[in-house]
């Protein structure tokens, strides 16, 4: 009897998966559609105004030299972020370096660094974007996670206002939380 | 090349071609539309560990590489708290204290991408070669010391270990490694993966290991009429290993086999003493398929299907006389696990597992002259239910809360936890943390016996229970420091040891009486110029019990760990050091001990392949680890001076 219910359980399973398709939308590969996300977040944020000379100046997206990314947002490679070129940089764990970042993308992986990450970037203009549901309370100002089979995004808005920088109310009104 | 190479390699290149097509339509995308992509591959399965509130220390696949590290109980044992002691049969794994006799890792889970590995019959995490893995399989070993029995049951008291294996997307490429080591060993493996659309792929790994083995001296046996003391060539190994995972879309498919034979040099149960015949053989099967799905917008649901089967056989030679265990456990299972997001700030985790075990046979006989001692044959289920909501109260405030009901033919359990996270500053985490948790026995502890000659059965143990209460402090200083403690209080019920019954000299199973334990551990990781990383702990830990003292349970332990570059030659250097203090065996004291292992690693990977030189146990001294009651050694040396060349090839 307990044998026939769960055979019963999987075929309801198995009918649901293969007649649901229409519940999902349209799939992506979770790394780009990430890297995409990323590179959208980065529009609806203001860094303070800078200089002349930095105008022109490519936009710095770091991630962490010691990180797992074999292929980091190759997508990104070449792309402009308001006129600005983007420059995807690699760098090292000190706070020289990641303070010469304007945003700094930390992967679940990455976890572990994320808060002296974001002490060592402490009201410098540096945006932290990082993976995982506790992100937020580590210091991140965006922190990006899947819920329901989709990309959400979670403000840190007091990280952001520390760091300089303004969020765009488009992106408040998207984001599935903001933190205070 | 061949015509079915080169279709293979088109079919790469378009499949390449049109992602990057994808991915340039993903950039145009306005953010509210790339929002309501449903995310696909290997991503989707989530690590479940990383949802556990607890102290996890990770392992990566760059450490396993610049350490060499060869099974996991030597990952492992690179972490605060844990130690591991090694009969030359299994390695037996310690956590904060506790490594009972009898205890064959029953209270450590561990799993392979989520998934549990723990056989049902012994309850076993096999972290010697005798593994269900293979090293050059792991992308990252996560290690969370404390109960976690909340979400997954009743062998996860004292910690949980979950090794997360490469997946097509990671690898895409193959590389082959051989190494050669003392003791005449030899390991050749060979790992392939592929990126395949929209995120999924395919991994493929072999790896074959023989090690012959040295001589070993025991005291114990140089004796007129026994011999002269030497196990000459008794200690020889042989594993083989294959690994087969595939990523498509919102299913996975994945499935592992082990094999093992050891010699056993140490004629534990009263063998004869350096005579051939002793060994015993593990082999462990798995394969499950998962499939992920999007129910409604907040709602994600994940099923697993599992099937499993662990054979043991052990050869034991008397004087006229092969005696013979057989133990088989077979399985299968159904996991289900629900998502839901729709609440603001929670996450609330619902799962249900069932789980089948067809088989739970033990028999121990007489090959020669044939005689049976002991046969056994179960069947029986288990059924758990599990709740864990996850509430980000505010940027500085969150608490978890789990609790897991479990039905299983030795009883039933109620495991709850919580636990309370505080971030005063992003840099600093404080965790408080409460945890139960219950251990039926399995029907090994209950039932084995070999004809009541050296063990005996013991149907009435009763659960084992164990509360937990843990604070952990966590302090990121700056980018480059970070300072890390815990202070833990255990309360054990009934803990189930094996013990010698004074009235019959048997050995079994027996509850013991309420026993309290409490330590604290401290871990600083500092990264200095020029890639140099250092990485220090220290734990201090104390069991009390009114009955003796406990055995092999150090009262302190300290590791230290450096890695780093070695100037421009482009190669690493790690050193790795670990000490113990005196642990009271079964017979013996044992006194403290401290090894130090360096290994230098050529990091490129060029044409010619990248190599690596480890010696292990630089002193030469042969430590000593306490022996178990069935052994008539008083303890147990280990190897000495260990040398191992390894070169391996991507490409």
């Amino acid at each position: 009897m307990r044998r026939r219910s769960l055979r019963l359980l999987l075929g309801v399973w198995l009918a649901a998966a293969l007649a649901l398709p229409g519940a999902a939308q349209e799939a992506a590969d979770a790394p780009r559609l990430r890297d995409a996300v990323i590179f959208k977040l980065l529009l609806f944020v203001d860094w303070p105004a800078a200089g002349a000379h930095e105008a022109a100046a490519p936009f710095r997206l770091c991630v962490l030299d010691d990180g797992g990314h074999g292929v980091a947002m190759a997508d990104l490679a070449g792309r402009h972020l308001r006129e600005r070129p983007l420059a995807l940089l690699r760098v090292a764990r000190d706070a020289g370096s990641l303070r010469k970042c304007h945003a700094i993308f930390l992967d679940a992986g990455e976890q572990r660094h994320l808060a002296a990450v974001a002490a060592a970037t402490r009201e410098a203009p540096v945006l932290i974007i990082a993976e995982g549901d506790q992100a937020i309370q580590q210091g991140a100002a965006i922190a990006l996670s899947t819920a329901g089979g989709r990309i959400v995004f979670d403000i840190n808005l007091a990280a952001a206002r520390a760091a300089n920088l303004a969020i765009s109310s488009k992106l408040l009104r998207v984001a599935r939380s903001v933190f205070e | 090349m061949s015509p079915w190479l080169k279709r293979g390699t088109a079919g790469v290149a378009l499949a390449l071609a049109a992602a990057t097509a994808a991915a340039a339509d993903l950039l145009d995308m306005p953010l509210e539309s790339l929002l309501q992509y449903e995310v696909e591959g290997a991503s989707r399965f989530v690590q479940p560990l990383t949802e556990a509130p607890s102290a996890v220390a990770v392992v990566s696949a760059e450490d396993i590489r610049r350490y060499g590290y060869r099974n996991l109980g030597e990952a492992l044992q690179s972490l605060r708290g844990v130690y591991v002691t090694d009969q030359r049969d299994y390695s037996y794994i310690g956590i904060r204290g506790f490594s009972r006799p009898g205890d064959y890792n029953a209270r450590m889970l561990l799993l392979a991408d989520g998934v549990r590995r723990n056989d049902p019959l012994y309850d076993t995490a096999q972290i010697g070669h005798d593994a269900p893995l293979d090293m050059d399989w792991i992308k990252q070993l996560e290690f969370a010391p404390g109960p976690a029995s909340a979400l997954y049951g009743a062998n996860a008291i004292f910690g949980v270990a979950n090794a997360v294996l490469w997946s097509g997307a990671d690898l895409d490429g193959s590389r082959v490694t051989a190494e050669l080591g003392s003791g005449d060993a030899a390991r050749l493996s060979w790992l392939a993966g592929r990126r395949g659309a929209e995120g999924g792929g395919w991994v493929l790994g072999i790896a074959a290991y023989r090690r012959g083995g040295a001589d070993i001296y025991y005291p114990e046996f140089d004796a007129p009429g026994v011999g002269d003391g030497w196990a000459r060539g008794r200690d020889g190994e042989r594993t083989l290993k294959g690994f087969a995972k595939l990523d498509r879309g919102n299913w996975r498919f994945d499935a592992s086999f082990s094999a093992r034979r050891k010699n056993v040099p140490t004629a534990d149960y009263g063998t004869l003493f350096d005579t051939p015949g002793n060994f015993y053989h593990d082999q462990y099967a798995y394969a499950g398929i998962s499939h992920s799905q999007t129910l409604a917008p907040d709602w994600t649901g994940k099923l697993h299907l599992r099937a499993g089967r662990y054979d043991f056989a052990g050869e034991y030679v008397y004087a006229g006389l092969l005696n013979r265990d057989e133990t088989l456990a077979t399985w299968w299972g159904l996991d289900y696990l629900l998502t839901y997001t729709g609440r603001k700030n929670h996450k609330l985790l619902i799962g249900a597992e069932a789980q089948r075990n067809v088989h739970l046979d033990q028999r121990n006989f007489d090959v020669e002259p044939a005689a049976g001692h002991f046969a056994d044959a179960r069947s029986g289920n288990a059924v758990s239910l599990f709740v864990q909501d996850e509430w980000r109260i505010d940027r500085r405030w969150m608490t978890n809360l789990g609790l897991r009901a479990d039905r299983v033919a030795g009883g039933r359990a109620l495991s709850p936890r919580a636990a309370l996270i505080f971030h005063p500053l992003p840099e600093v985490a404080l965790k408080l943390m409460h945890g139960r948790a219950c251990r039926p026995p399995n029907s090994y502890e209950r039932y084995y016996n070999d004809g009541n000659v050296v063990q005996k059965a013991n149907p009435d143990l009763q659960p084992e229970r164990i509360a937990t209460d843990e604070l952990t402090a966590d302090y990121a200083l700056s980018p480059r420091l970070r300072l890390a403690g815990s202070y833990y209080h255990y309360r054990m019920d009934n803990l189930i040891e094996q013990v010698t019954d004074p009235a019959d000299g048997l050995a079994v199973f027996v509850n013991r009486p309420t026993l309290h334990a409490h330590g604290v551990e401290l871990e600083a990781e500092s990264l200095l110029g020029d890639g140099l990383r250092i990485r220090g702990s220290l734990a201090r830990q104390r069991v009390q019990q009114d009955f003796g003292t406990a055995v092999n349970s150090p009262q302190w332990m300290g590791k230290l760990h450096v890695d780093g570059p070695l100037g421009q030659t482009g190669w690493t250097l790690a050193f790795a050091w670990r000490s113990l203090g005196a642990r009271e065996g079964a017979a013996a004291r044992v006194p403290g001990q401290a090894v130090a292992n360096l290994v230098a690693t050529r990091m490129r990977r060029g044409e010619a392949g990248a190599w690596s030189v480890g010696l292990y146990n630089l002193s030469g001294k042969r430590h000593l680890d306490p022996a178990a009651g069935s052994l008539t050694q008083l303890a147990l040396p280990q190897d000495g001076r260990q040398l191992r060349a390894t070169w391996s090839l991507a490409y």
